[in-house]
């Protein structure tokens, strides 16, 4: 049975302009840091799971699988916790410094939030939510028809797979929790947005980096002319978010874990704008097919002369220059391009566009990027 | 096919929340007098006439028009005495300098006494109904009510669509019922309505988080004779099919968590999802509804214990910023 | 297919609200058949909306952008993009995202090709920075034609006989929060955190400025009405479209809604399946378009508004706002 250890603990995440915000978060191990959001639970449809939540916090925590029936809180089943009659927990919490063993087997597959459970208003805004992701009971990487989101002959087979979680920063409340100061909800102002905790441009780094030991996970998109990019939507703030990627429509397959079909009935539909709800999930498929033009079938218009245009206006540019795939052209002297291979960019963000800024200042928060490249490892895009 | 008869009043009153007690205003069953949120539930069967007659108030008027608005309803007629019409005809928008004063015929308390919607229940479902006069004003001040329409047959055990909220084949079928309407409401725009002045809803913000006029720990009451009638805690039995009909009566949107149930979604705005040549019926664990909306979903609980329903819009869930409270209620599964 | 060639410029101008009150603006005005020497008169008559780029699935669109600058604020050297949104396997250069590939400075023109293949109701905006060029007005709405209409010489919004109609509107949707306008216009910054409208808009009116005629000579820089007017029995196409930061919530009650497509793709399952369905209220987040068909009830006005009726006001100060009205006329 797979056994996952959870560290509630506290931390401070970092953003893109420089503030250091203190907050709840789970970690994988005792001495490991907390991180936003909690580490990936990945899962298999059928396989019972062992998931033991530590609590370094100095109040009590507990964790709700939203879509997982039969949970077991230390062998017995989960249920509301209460003090003094009074309701402290939606599940069995782990006191401080105690904790809670819970086990269940996920009967479906597919893409779940994990979250506090008590004192809601507070701990999920403070950051202890994750994503868990369950593979169907067939899934086999190795096997086209078996890499899928939902089994085979669900229409949900993929070639790369990317988890994304909207959340909401602010401040002030994470203020006031370091301080034990008074938590007024009902003063809640976002101030930042993040996509895997990061706001961007962080959003678009690589996992892992030193300097972000809190948010260990990016949002780049990255895949090839006509792979089918599965895209999981979590949401983990109180808000919604419409999240709009450019370059092509996605083709919502799922929400909230569960296929969205009917014996053979397909409902799944295509967007070009997922209203990503508060607690909610959806799994999507993206599939961006060239227009076909390369030097050879060249564009019906002409390339303006750079210099005249406005090319990384900022100082950088994500563009290679060239209209087309996997080719470089000349980008103005004085402009830094962070484009490989002539890779194309599209950009993915919150179109309510106040969240695309960090503190009122655009670019950031809620935004990463879809990256089409002209080949790309097939290590890339796994979910672990 | 029956006419339902309601005769109903506007009135002033007082709601009991966690802060304390705030005024609003309400539908009352002429009769019983007392005004209530949600307004009285009215109950009818697909093809019945369903007659309101909205009443002058002598007592504790609003000191504003009134009027009935019936969202998801078709050709209402309205007559009126004494300022008419006096013959049936279609609702219309009243207008003063061009402009739209009301989205319906209204009772001018000052000069009416009457004013009489109608309207055939076409199709089963759940619905509003709800001020169509200052609506931003008089629905936050608590002018909004149900009106369910059951199928054909639902009394009747025997008939395919006995217990079922759209009629056989609609897999509506259901052992327990709840409905939960949710709301908010501002007190401090409580406190500071005046009659016949118009409020600025760009102050609108509300402390308090209801499901059928009551937060957490009120909704988990019983029902009784205030003027929060209606309790929603749901209580049950392993195995059975619950059908919770849920509607947004706010002016905000909302997210309802079933607690850890997978509730499977079989009709919205009262459209069944499973019709006769598609099951368009999907499972979901948290619904978000926008302002107005509906949904009927079935859970069916597979293990006794306590659960709780909850908005999660986390910031809901609270009485002055302190959990647990506001949008939030109890499922009580037994075995 | 027809090769269709237009231009916008960009600019800037004054929209006026019933309070009235002026609100500075940025935006787009359609300069296709100004001749070159004029084009520079059309500065600082931007309109709200952005004109509609209405094509045929197929149809070649060259569609130039000229920078027409600022003559209210000749020190802003901001460049513009056009974005299509939505517009399916798009490729960088005419993606108008300037941190992905260009955007076009003051006197400069740049020319966007677009051949789409999926009818629909789109949006197109300016992506330059832009939580500010979208509030302060660079939004427009796109339609696409299916070929079935040329076929058969009736509207249809897709390629399916089901989605007939007789008619149509467009609800566009946008806010406007007057304190980033007018601190653009005086040179100020805005804290976009701080997003608060105080004004809800169809098609760049409120309420009740929105049943006003198309082009009504009071409301130079807002020509689009929002008044839907039929026949009873006549089916009639709206096209619902959010370009704010808002979710909105409109309904007409007493008229049931049939959302035939959503985002430019017609409801239909993997496998053809009809997958539209019916509403009551129609709940549309930003980004969102909505394809809606409803049959004209027996004759009366109908009011269609924003059950968030909290946004039913002009500054809060009296009702108006995102309120429009439907119009049935007795058969003829
Ligand atoms: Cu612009
Ligand atoms: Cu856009």
């Amino acid at each position: 049975m797979p056994v996952i250890d959870l560290w509630a603990k506290d931390g401070y995440l970092s953003t893109p302009d420089g503030n250091s915000i203190y907050f709840w978060g789970f970690s994988k191990s005792e001495t490991g840091p907390a991180q936003l959001p909690g580490p990936h639970i990945v899962a298999r449809q059928g396989e019972t799971i062992n998931i033991n939540l530590y609590n370094t916090l100095t109040e009590p925590v507990s964790i709700s699988f939203s879509g997982q029936s039969g949970i077991m809180a230390d062998g017995q089943p989960v249920q509301p916790q209460y003090t003094d009659g009074k309701l402290l927990s939606f599940f069995n919490h782990a006191e401080p410094g105690g904790m809670v063993s819970y086990t269940f087997t996920p009967s479906f597959p597919g893409t779940f939030i994990y979250e506090s459970g008590t004192n809601p208003h507070k701990q999920v805004p403070m950051g202890l939510y994750g994503g868990m992701v369950v593979r169907p009971a067939d899934y086999n990487p190795d096997a086209r028809e078996f890499k899928t989101a939902y089994g085979a002959g669900t229409d949900t087979e993929y070639d790369r797979e990317y988890l994304l979680i909207t959340w909401e920063i602010d401040p002030d409340m994470h203020q006031a929790v370091e301080e034990g100061k008074p938590y007024q909800v009902s003063k809640f102002l976002p101030r930042y947005w993040t996509l895997n905790g990061r706001c961007a441009p962080d959003t678009m780094l690589m996992d892992g980096l030193d300097y972000l030991p809190h948010q260990p996970y990016g949002s780049m998109i990255m895949g090839q002319p006509g792979e089918k990019i599965l895209m999981r939507y979590i949401g983990a703030g109180i808000e919604n978010h419409p999240l709009h990627p450019h370059g092509t429509h996605t083709r919502v397959v799922a929400v909230d874990g569960r296929l969205l079909r009917n014996e053979n009935v397909d409902l799944s539909f295509k967007r070009f704008t997922v209203l990503v709800g508060a607690g909610q999930t959806y799994d999507q498929i993206y599939q961006w097919d060239d227009l076909g033009y390369t030097t050879q079938n060249p564009i019906p218009t002409i390339l303006p002369n750079l210099r005249n245009m406005g090319v990384g206006d900022a100082g950088w540019t994500m563009w290679s220059g060239s209209p087309y795939l996997g080719v470089k052209g000349d980008i103005p002297v004085g402009v830094v391009s962070y484009n490989e291979f002539g890779e194309y960019y599209f950009m993915l963000h919150s179109h309510e566009e106040l969240q695309i800024t960090n503190w009122g200042e655009f670019p950031g928060g809620m935004m990463t990027m879809v990256a089409i490249y002209p080949s790309l490892s097939p290590a890339v895009g796994i979910l672990e | 096919m029956a006419t339902i008869t309601r005769v109903l009043q506007v009135s002033t009153g007082s709601l009991s929340l966690p802060g304390g007690n705030i005024p609003f205003w309400g539908f009352a069953d002429a009769l019983r007098v007392i005004p209530q949120l949600p307004g009285p539930i009215i109950e009818a069967t697909a093809g019945d006439r369903i007659l309101i007659f909205l009443m002058r108030n002598f007592f504790r008027p609003i000191g504003e028009p009134i009027s009935i608005l019936f969202p998801g309803q078709e050709n209402v007629l309205v007559r009126k005495i004494p300022g008419g019409p006096f013959i049936l005809e279609p609702v219309k928008p009243q207008y003063s300098s061009g402009k739209i004063i009301s989205f319906t015929n209204f009772l001018d308390e000052l000069q009416d006494l009457i004013i009489e919607y109608s309207f055939i229940a076409r199709k089963a479902g759940i619905y509003l109904y709800e001020s169509g006069t200052n609506p931003e004003k008089q629905i936050q001040m608590g002018l909004y009510g149900i009106i369910i329409i059951r199928p054909p047959g639902y009394n009747n055990p025997g008939h395919p669509n006995f217990k079922t909220a759209y009629g056989t084949d609609t897999n509506s079928f259901f052992d327990v019922e709840k409905i939960l309407v949710l709301s908010e409401i501002d007190s401090v725009m409580h406190n500071d309505v005046l009659p016949n002045v118009y409020y600025d809803m760009l102050k609108f913000k509300p402390d308090n988080w209801v499901i059928n006029g009551r937060s957490f720990p009120d909704t988990v009451n019983e029902d009784n004779n205030s003027s929060q009638p209606y309790g929603s805690q749901i209580n049950c039995r392993v195995g059975q099919r619950v059908l919770l009909r849920i509607v947004n009566a706010g002016l905000q949107n909302h997210t309802l968590n079933l607690g850890g149930f997978v509730g499977l979604v079989v009709a919205e705005d009262s459209f069944p999802l499973k019709t006769s040549t598609l099951d368009a019926t999907y499972e979901k664990t948290s619904l978000t509804l926008g302002s107005g909306q509906r949904m009927d979903i079935i859970i069916t609980p597979n293990a006794s214990g306590e659960y709780y329903l909850f908005d999660r819009g986390y910031h809901h869930l609270v009485n002055n910023d302190h959990f647990p409270g506001g949008m939030m209620t109890k499922i009580n599964v037994s075995s | 297919m027809a090769t269709v060639i237009k231009r916008f410029g960009a600019t800037d101008g004054w929209v006026s609200m019933p309070d009235g009150t002026d609100h500075y603006i940025f935006g787009f005005v359609d300069i296709s058949v100004v001749p070159e020497n004029q084009i520079f008169q059309y500065r600082g008559k931007a309109t709200l909306l952005a004109p509609l780029l209405d094509v045929y699935e197929g149809d070649e669109v060259y569609l130039t952008l000229t920078n027409l600058g600022f003559p209210n604020r000749p020190d802003l050297d901001d460049t513009h993009t056009i974005h299509w949104h939505g517009f399916p396997n798009q490729i960088p250069l005419w993606d108008g995202v300037p941190e992905a590939s260009i955007s076009v400075p003051v006197g400069r023109d740049f020319t966007y090709y677009y051949q789409p293949l999926d009818p629909g109701t789109y949006i197109h905006h300016c992506h330059f920075e832009p939580v500010e060029h979208i509030q302060m007005g660079m939004v427009g709405p796109v339609t696409v034609r299916p070929k079935l209409e040329k076929e058969l010489g009736l509207k249809f919004a897709y390629n399916d006989e089901n989605t007939a109609y007789d008619r149509e509107g467009l609800i566009f949707l946008t806010e406007l929060d007057p304190r980033p306008h007018h601190l653009v216009a005086n040179v100020q910054e805005f804290d976009w955190t701080e997003y608060s409208p105080e004004y809800w808009l169809i098609n760049g009116r409120s309420y009740p400025d929105t049943v006003k005629p198309a082009n009504d000579q009071s409301m130079p820089q807002q020509p689009f009405s929002a008044l839907v007017e039929a026949y009873q029995g006549e089916k009639v196409l709206l096209r619902f479209v959010n370009i704010g930061f808002q979710q909105h919530c409109l309904q007409i009650p007493g008229v049931p809604l049939k959302v035939v497509g959503l985002d430019a793709q017609q409801l239909r399952g993997y496998n053809g399946e009809d997958i539209s369905y019916w509403r009551d209220v129609i709940y549309i987040a930003a980004g969102q378009t909505m394809d809606v068909i409803f049959t004209a009830p027996r004759a009366g006005i109908y009011p269609l508004y924003n059950r968030n009726l909290n946004k039913n006001t002009i500054a809060g100060t009296e009702f108006g706002g995102m309120v429009t009205e439907i119009r049935v006329s007795p058969k003829p």
